[in-house]
């Protein structure tokens, strides 16, 4: 029996959530194939409710679909119940666009979002029925490509990816096809279009490299393959927009007709983030700063509204307090007749983001602050420079404009932290709670704690992460900490933070794993309810790999990280010295406004921070 | 101004469900730049109204939704916004006035009709199971709903149903019974009882109990159109059998 959609929709009453598999959303894009020459499948490693709400993977299916030549289409990875019925009928893992299976594209590009998707990558090539290996692919199938923050530190997905775009994807994607139909005109074998594909800045090409390991384990040289002559670059580099104004915003985004995660309009306000938190991953693969001017911020959330028919519009961005006239846009917006309302996600913890978020109204909602960790000392070790005063102020401010309900992000199991640091996470809870008592405020303080896990290009990149067993001793005794009316404690599953923690900062011999944990069935490991610790556990027995010796094993300075080839554009040097200073809890300020910290991004990847005022607001 | 849209929820989209139509919807009249009305109070919600919910899976091709406007309009110029954005899937038949502006369809509601595509199979069998279904006075079934479960009398709310083969040769033997492999389209009106009312798939559930088996989730079900109580309602032009309203009375 065919896969069309006559005989698909005899079944899909037995799947969860059938919308997901159905497509025809308004703004989703239909060419004819015979009048493109590449066929282009955007593939999204999670569920379609996430994957929808996805704003790069917006821009990416707007910039490909605006060439001529090209027809992008999406697909996402289906829930296992799907993946049930798929098997069962014998039919291939499919896009929504056209029903095409994932084998009959010339490209597909994955977006690497999050390492506890990487089983799912896996899954939806062999569903798509593309050979897992990029080494067992011929010229017959499909080029497969991946980007995204993860394409910085994805060695565990080597063996899988043939190549991976570092960076803005813009237009580094454009040329990726450019390179792709030069090379099929040209017949030559496939290893020709690796080749010509690692010539590409930014992109970069796993399999042309070769890397060693010291007895220890650790890598001890990655070197460029030489090829009759053929030599790819010793380092990739990290792509850059030199302006956000040459980031195409999506208008017309593909509309969902089940609701995704986040269901309003999307505008970017500003990208990079240079608040400098030394756990914090993005705040070194977005940089530096390059925020869009106001007028075209307000042009853009007025036609995106208009033509969308959303009634809400968010204004994102790493850190979106940080916009230099975000009063001024807020307060256009919210003067404007065509927006109803208007979030901001991220906000910074102070009296002028509770101002923001009060000047959206936003109070019936509740207020949600990331303070990360409980204690001075320790918020100054990971450079989130807010002072207990100023959080104090913020919640006092917040309560006085009539919020009750309070949510804390904090993270355990940082470097160097200690069971008083732990505790004074509770103590400021209890404090926030008390401030909203006397106030008469009945106030409810949720705390969310997460584990940490060090990431690859982050000052941190040398530090441990706590064992499973640390991590539930911790959040134990923030159970007992954390008692009481109008106090509530979450945390999450210890061991898919350690998961997390091994494949953040794993290098190739972890491709291994991954395929096995994919055969016995792991999916959606970032799912709590499909985490399956149990065949991790197995995994890594039966291939004798010890994932201690990544999470939680401390580096040492000098060692060679499989990642140390792909170039953020903030220097080494830079990090180490972070990362001392993390040790002596000293903090670095944000080069806005202030002195350049030479995290070398500028000067080494040619561009420079764009705001639009002078002084630092905060 | 109250206007009555009539529309399709057509073969794509029926596997939305009754939430996810009003959102998509509610958005394309807001892209259609409608002067729908809104609610009063701290977060207001669009006056729309849709009647008689669809379960997910089940099309629709005469749908009503009810639109309040905040000033007059022209019915073809918000035909034509509304229809150049209404999601592909989804069919805009008809736009009319409604002259009351307090005049709610939903107690109006008597039943639906439906298709049910059930695919080949030997429709002797349902024939059979259907004839006996219709002498019972009482068929119970429990429905497995995730918190609790339910257990009702479908009988009363089937108010006709009859196979029909798609094959014209199959129709004018009748008598043949057994072994027959049609394929077959179970015709079938349920009423709605004060604001009740049963799913097809419920009905080919229990007529397991009377020989006929098959898996529900594989039927193609369509409602053909939703039946009003003309004595009630001035503004439809849609009527409904003498015995049904009786029926579903009873």
């Amino acid at each position: 029996v065919i896969l069309d959609w006559e005989n698909l929709k005899r079944h899909l009453s037995k799947v969860e959530k059938p919308a997901r598999y159905i497509g025809g959303e308004i703004n989703s894009v239909h060419k004819k194939p015979e009048k493109v020459s590449v066929r282009f499948a955007l593939a999204f490693p999670d569920v379609y409710e996430v994957g929808a709400s996805h704003l790069g993977s917006q821009i990416l299916y707007y910039v490909l679909n605006s060439r001529e030549d090209t027809w992008c289409e999406r697909v996402f990875a289906p829930w296992p119940d799907m993946e049930s019925l798929l098997r069962e009928k014998n039919w291939p893992l499919y896009t929504l666009e056209s029903y095409t299976p994932l084998n009959d594209f010339d490209i597909v590009g994955f977006s690497l979002q999050y390492e506890l998707t990487y089983t799912n990558v896996l899954n939806m090539l062999d569903m798509g029925r593309i050979p897992l290996h990029s080494a067992s692919r011929g010229n017959e199938s499909p080029l497969v490509i991946a980007g995204g923050p993860c394409a910085m530190s994805a060695e565990p997905l080597a063996d899988f990816l043939d190549a991976l775009v570092l960076g803005d994807g813009e237009e580094a994607v454009g040329d990726v096809v450019e390179v792709y139909k030069r090379w099929r005109a040209s017949r030559e074998p496939r290893i020709e279009l690796l080749k010509r594909l690692s010539q590409i800045p930014s992109v970069y090409v796993p399999s042309l490299y070769h890397v060693s390991y010291d007895p220890s384990g650790t890598v001890s040289s990655v070197t460029p393959k030489e090829l009759d002559g053929f030599k790819p670059p010793r380092f990739v580099e990290r792509r850059v927009l030199d302006s956000i104004e040459k980031a195409p915003v999506p208008l017309n985004p593909v509309i969902p007709l089940i609701p995704p995660i986040h269901d309003r309009a999307m505008i970017e306000i500003f990208r990079g983030c240079t608040q400098g938190c030394r756990f914090c991953q993005s705040g070194i693969l977005y940089r530096p700063v390059r925020e869009r001017s106001r007028a075209e911020v307000e042009r853009l959330v007025q036609e995106t509204i208009e033509r969308t028919g959303f009634d809400e519009v968010s204004l994102v961005s790493l850190s979106s307090a940080d916009y230099s006239q975000i009063e001024e846009v807020l307060s256009d917006l919210i003067n404007s007749p065509v927006c109803t309302k208007v979030s901001l996600p991220s906000l910074r913890i102070d009296s002028f983001s509770v101002k923001l978020a009060d000047m959206l109204g936003q109070s019936r909602s509740g207020l949600t602050l990331a303070p990360e960790a409980g204690s001075q000392r320790m918020r100054d070790v990971i450079n989130k420079r807010v002072t207990e005063d100023q959080i104090m102020e913020a919640v006092t401010r917040a309560y006085e404009s009539g919020y009750s309900h309070i949510k804390l992000y904090f993270m355990i199991g940082l470097p160097g932290e200690t069971y008083d640091d732990v505790e004074a996470i509770g103590d400021l809870a209890k404090k926030i709670r008390k401030v909203g008592r006397d106030m008469r405020k009945r106030p409810t303080v949720v705390v969310s704690v997460s584990g940490f896990v060090p990431k690859a290009h982050t000052p941190f990149q040398w530090e441990s992460s706590d064992s499973p067993l640390e991590l539930r001793r911790k959040q134990d005794y923030l159970k007992s900490i954390l008692k009481g009316p109008g106090l509530e404690f979450r945390y999450h599953e210890a061991h898919m933070t350690k998961l997390e923690a091994v494949f953040a900062r794993g290098d190739r011999r972890l491709s291994e794993a991954l395929l096995l944990a994919f055969k016995k069935g792991c999916r959606f490991d970032s799912w709590p309810d499909m985490f399956r610790k149990d065949v991790w556990d197995e995994v890594f027995s039966t291939l004798k790999i010890d994932p201690d010796f990544y999470s939680s094993r401390l580096r040492e300075l000098d060692e060679l990280f499989p990642w140390d080839h792909l170039h953020s554009g903030v220097r080494k040097s830079f990090l180490l010295d972070e990362l001392k200073k993390s040790r002596e809890a000293a903090v670095t300020l944000d080069c806005r406004g202030a002195r350049c910290t030479l995290c070398g991004v500028c000067p080494d990847l040619g561009v420079s921070p764009k705001t639009f005022k002078e002084t630092d607001k905060s | 101004v109250k206007v009555r849209v009539i529309y399709t929820k057509g073969d794509r989209v029926r596997f939305l469900g009754h939430l996810d139509v009003y959102r998509v919807l509610r958005m394309a009249l807001k892209r259609a730049k409608w002067p729908v009305a809104m609610s009063q109070g701290f977060s207001p919600k669009p006056k729309l109204s849709l009647y008689a919910p669809l379960p997910v899976g089940t099309a629709g091709f005469n749908e009503v939704m009810d639109v309040e406007l905040s000033e007059q309009v022209s019915i073809d110029c918000i035909f034509q916004s509304f229809e150049k954005e209404i999601p592909s899937g989804f069919q805009l038949v008809s736009i009319f006035e409604v002259p009351d502006k307090k005049d709610s369809l939903e107690p109006k509601i008597t039943g639906s009709l439906y298709d049910v595509d059930l695919g080949v199979i030997d429709i002797g069998a349902l024939r059979t199971a259907l004839s006996t279904f219709c002498q019972e006075t009482s068929v119970i079934l429990s429905i497995h709903r995730p918190k609790k479960e339910r257990v009702l009398d479908l009988r009363p709310l089937v108010v006709e149903a009859e196979a029909v083969s798609e094959d014209p040769e199959d129709n004018q033997r009748p008598e043949r019974k057994g072994g027959m492999l049609s394929p077959t389209v179970l015709r079938l009106l349920i009423a709605h009882h004060n604001g009740r009312t049963i799913r097809p798939a419920w009905v080919l559930e229990a007529l397991s109990k009377f020989g006929f088996e098959c898996d529900p989730r594989e039927a193609i079900i369509d409602r053909r159109k939703i039946l009003f109580d003309n004595s009630r309602d001035t503004s439809s032009k849609e009527g409904i059998p003498e015995k049904t309203s009786q029926e579903a009375r009873a």
